[in-house]
C-alpha cells in the first residue's frame, strides 16, 4: 500500500492515514477481506510513529471499516460500514431520481414507470427470483 | 496521562555556579510514546538527560525514571538495567575492537537480543575486528546506536542521535527508533533535526533556558495550533489580544500575528467583530512553533 | 566484564612494570653466573648483592612511582575521551566500578611485589649457582606490597580528583619525592620507621648484618596493619569523591 502523508498541512497524521485508507476501500483499491500492512511495517515505511498507525487502525475499526484480528493483523471488513438509515435513504432517493429521469427521457409516461416498478416489486421477474 | 509516566521531574534544577542550566523543570514523558526533546544549544537538554541517568546530580528538585527516584544511586542503577542510552559523545572505549565493545556491553543487560544485534551489525556494516579508535565518526555513532538498539529496553534515551550522520543513515536511525517503539519501548530523544522530530514523534517537549516552554502532542499542533494573522486598514485598535497563545504576539504596523493553541475560530470571530480588514489562519509547523517559543524570549509557556 | 575493562586500561603500565622487574631479576641472576663475586668486592655475599639490585637503593622509590601510576585511571580519565557518560549509564553503581578497578590494581601490585620472591629463590641455584632463602624474599615482598598498596591508593585518589593524564604522571613522580622531604623534615614522622618508605621497603629497620643483609628481626605486624589501613582509607576517599562527582 502506498500512502503519502504530509506532516505540515494542519491535519494530524492519523487522520490523514485514515482518510487515505477509507479512500482506498471506497475505490476498491483495498478489497474486503484483504490484510493491511502490520503496524510496525507501515510505520517504518512511512517513517512515522507506530502509535499513529495504531490510532488510525483502531479508529477505523470503530467505524467498522477494519477488523483487527488479534495476532493476525488488520483486515478490511467484509461488511462495509453500516451506513445510517438516512444515508441509505438519501442515496436510494438519488438513484431513483436518476432512473426516473432516464426513463422519462426515453419517452415513458409516469403511470407506465409506476406500473413497471410495482411489477418488479410484487412480481419479481424470473431471472431475479433467486435472490 | 492515565498510565504512569516513564520520566517525571519535579522542579528539577541544575546550577553551575551562578548559571542555571536547568531551572525548575517539570517534565512528564508518557509511556509507549516517541517523545522529542527540542531546545537550542545550551538550553539544558543534555544536563536534564544526565540528571535522569544519575550521571550528574541535581542541585535541587527531584525526578523519577521508570518509576524510581533519580536522586537515589541504588534505585537509579536498578532502573538503568531497563534503559538504553546513546550519549551526546557517542564514544566507546578506543582500545577495544567493535566486537569487544559489543561483548562488553552485552554482558550487563538481560534484555539483549542477539538476533537484533546481528541484523544491526549487517545493516550498519560495522567491521567487527577494527578498534574503536580507528572508526570514523559516522561509524562510532552507529556503534553507539547498535549498543542501545540491540535490546528490548523499556526506555530508550538518545541525546542528539542524528548528529554527524548523513541523510541515509538518519533514515536508518529513524527506522530503528520506530522499530523500538513498535516493540513497546518508550523513546525519548533530543534533537536539532526538527523535520525528523515532526515526522516521527508523538509528543514534543521544548526546553529553553532551562525551562519547559512547550509540551504538546504533534496531533494537537496539527489539529489545533494555528497562526492567525490579522490586518487592520485603520489604526490597530488599542486592545490586548488575549487567548490561548504560545509565544509572543507580534505586531508590525497595522498587522498583528499570534499562534493560538486552541479555539482559533473563536479568536477569528472576535477579531472580525473588532473590524479587522483581513484575518488569515494557517497551520503551524513544528519549526515555526519552536522558533516562536524560543526566539521570542521568556513569555507564555504552554504546558 | 568490568574486570576486563579495568585490566585493559591498566594492562600496558602493568606489563611494562612487570617487564622491567623481570629484566632486573633475571639479569641479576645471569650476571651472577659470570661475574659473581665481582672482582672489586670479593667478600660480597649473594644476598647482599640481591638486596642492592632488587630491594635497596633506588628500587623502593621507583616501585612506589610505578605503583602510583598503576593507580591512575578511572572515570575522571574517561571524561576527556568522552566515554564517562557511557560507563556511568551502565547498570552498575559507581562504588562497584571503583571497587573493581581498585581490586585489579591491588592484585597487580601484589604480583609485582611477589615477582622477585617467585623467581630469585627458585631460579638462583640453576641460573646463578647461588642460594637465596625463600623466606627472605617473601618478607621483602610483604614490605613492598604494603607500601605499594599505599602508593597505588594515592595514585587512585589523585586520579579521582585530577582529570589529565599528564597531570597524573607528574604527580606520580612528584608525590614520593615531596613526601620523602616532608618525612625527613618532620620530627614527628621521623620516629616511625614505617613512615619512611624507602627505608621500610628495603628492610633497613629489620636488618642487622651488613654483610649478609638479611632480615633478622620480626616484621612489625602493627605497622603493616597500619599501612594497609592507610591504603584502604585513601581508596575509600577516592571512591567517595568519585561517587559524589558530577560527570
Amino acid at each position: 500500500m502506498i500512502f503519502a502523508l504530509n506532516p505540515s498541512n494542519g491535519q494530524p497524521l492519523y487522520l490523514q492515514l485514515m482518510q487515505q485508507i477509507r479512500h482506498a476501500i471506497d475505490t476498491g483499491v483495498l478489497q474486503a477481506g484483504e490484510i493491511l500492512p502490520g503496524v510496525r511495517t507501515l510505520a517504518q515505511q512511512l517513517v512515522i510513529s507506530p502509535n499513529t498507525v495504531v490510532k488510525a487502525y483502531s479508529e477505523l475499526e470503530h467505524e467498522g471499516l477494519l477488523e483487527l484480528r488479534h495476532g493476525s493483523g488488520a483486515y478490511v471488513s467484509q461488511r462495509r460500514a453500516r451506513k445510517s438509515r438516512a444515508d441509505t435513504m438519501r442515496q436510494a432517493q438519488e438513484r431513483v431520481r436518476a432512473l426516473v429521469e432516464k426513463l422519462q427521457r426515453e419517452g415513458l409516461q409516469e403511470d407506465e414507470i409506476q406500473r413497471l416498478v410495482e411489477a418488479e416489486l410484487y412480481y419479481p421477474s424470473a431471472a431475479n427470483s433467486k435472490r | 496521562m492515565t498510565t504512569n509516566p516513564v520520566i517525571e521531574t519535579c522542579d528539577l534544577t541544575k546550577q553551575f555556579g551562578k548559571f542555571e542550566a536547568v531551572s525548575g523543570l517539570n517534565l512528564r514523558v508518557g509511556t509507549g510514546r516517541i517523545t522529542g526533546f527540542l531546545g537550542r544549544n545550551g538550553a539544558g537538554k543534555s544536563s536534564t538527560i544526565r540528571m535522569l541517568l544519575g550521571i550528574t546530580r541535581a542541585s535541587s528538585g527531584s525526578g523519577t525514571i521508570l518509576g524510581r527516584p533519580i536522586n537515589n544511586p541504588a534505585e537509579n542503577c536498578a532502573s538503568r538495567r531497563h534503559i538504553a542510552y546513546v550519549a551526546e559523545d557517542k564514544q566507546t572505549y578506543a582500545y577495544m575492537t567493535v566486537a569487544q565493545v559489543i561483548a562488553f556491553t552485552r554482558s550487563f543487560y538481560d534484555d539483549w537480543d542477539l538476533e537484533l544485534e546481528r541484523q544491526l551489525l549487517q545493516q550498519f556494516e560495522l567491521p567487527l575486528q577494527r578498534k574503536v579508535k580507528a572508526l570514523s565518526k559516522g561509524m562510532r555513532t552507529k556503534l553507539a546506536l547498535l549498543l542501545a538498539l540491540s535490546r528490548h529496553s523499556r526506555l530508550l534515551i538518545l541525546d542528539e542521535p542524528s548528529e554527524g550522520l548523513d541523510p541515509v543513515s538518519i533514515e536508518e536511525l529513524l527506522q530503528a527508533l520506530i522499530a523500538a517503539a513498535a516493540d513497546g519501548t518508550s523513546v525519548f530523544f533530543s534533537s536539532h533535526q526538527i523535520a525528523e522530530v515532526e515526522r516521527v514523534a508523538d509528543q514534543v517537549c521544548i526546553i529553553d533556558r532551562g525551562k519547559l516552554v512547550a509540551d504538546t502532542s504533534l496531533d494537537q499542533i496539527r489539529q489545533e495550533f494555528r497562526r492567525i494573522t490579522i490586518g487592520f486598514s485603520t489604526e490597530r485598535p488599542p486592545v490586548e489580544f488575549t487567548g490561548d497563545f504560545i509565544g509572543a504576539v507580534r505586531t508590525d504596523g497595522r498587522q498583528v500575528s499570534m499562534v493560538a493553541t486552541r479555539n482559533a475560530e473563536a479568536i477569528v470571530e472576535r477579531v472580525h467583530r473588532l473590524g479587522a480588514a483581513s484575518v488569515e489562519t494557517a497551520p503551524v509547523s513544528l519549526r515555526e512553533l519552536f522558533l516562536a517559543v524560543v526566539k521570542e524570549g521568556p513569555s507564555d509557556a504552554l504546558v | 566484564m568490568l574486570w576486563y575493562k579495568a585490566w585493559r586500561e591498566s594492562r600496558v603500565r602493568f606489563l611494562l612494570s612487570l617487564t622491567v622487574l623481570s629484566f632486573l631479576c633475571f639479569g641479576l641472576m645471569y650476571r651472577a653466573r659470570t661475574g659473581f663475586p665481582p672482582a672489586e668486592q670479593p667478600d660480597l655475599t649473594y644476598t647482599a648483592w640481591v638486596w642492592g639490585s632488587i630491594y635497596g637503593n633506588l628500587n623502593p622509590t621507583v616501585f612506589v612511582m610505578l605503583a602510583m601510576m598503576l593507580g591512575l585511571g578511572g572515570l575522571q580519565r574517561e571524561r576527556p575521551v568522552g566515554t564517562a557518560a557511557f560507563t556511568l549509564s551502565l547498570p552498575v553503581t559507581r562504588i562497584r566500578l571503583v571497587t573493581v578497578r581498585a581490586a585489579v590494581g591491588l592484585l597487580q601490585v601484589v604480583v609485582l611485589s611477589l615477582l622477585p620472591a617467585l623467581t630469585i629463590p627458585a631460579l638462583s641455584p640453576f641460573l646463578a649457582g647461588q642460594f637465596y632463602p625463600e623466606t627472605q624474599a617473601l618478607q621483602f615482598s610483604l614490605l613492598y606490597c604494603a607500601w605499594g598498596a599505599i602508593a597505588f591508593s594515592a595514585g587512585f585518589l589523585w586520579s579521582s580528583v585530577f582529570a589529565g593524564e599528564f597531570t597524573g604522571t607528574i604527580l606520580c613522580v612528584a608525590t614520593p619525592v615531596v613526601y620523602r622531604i616532608l618525612v625527613q623534615n618532620s620530627s614527628g614522622l621521623r620516629q616511625f620507621p614505617a613512615a619512611n618508605y624507602a627505608g621500610f621497603m628495603s628492610g633497613m629497620p629489620f636488618i642487622e648484618s651488613p654483610v649478609k643483609v638479611l632480615i633478622s628481626k620480626p616484621l612489625p605486624l602493627s605497622s603493616l596493619l597500619f599501612l594497609t589501613t592507610a591504603a584502604a582509607v585513601l581508596l575509600a576517599c577516592g571512591a567517595l569523591i568519585t561517587r559524589r562527582r558530577d560527570f
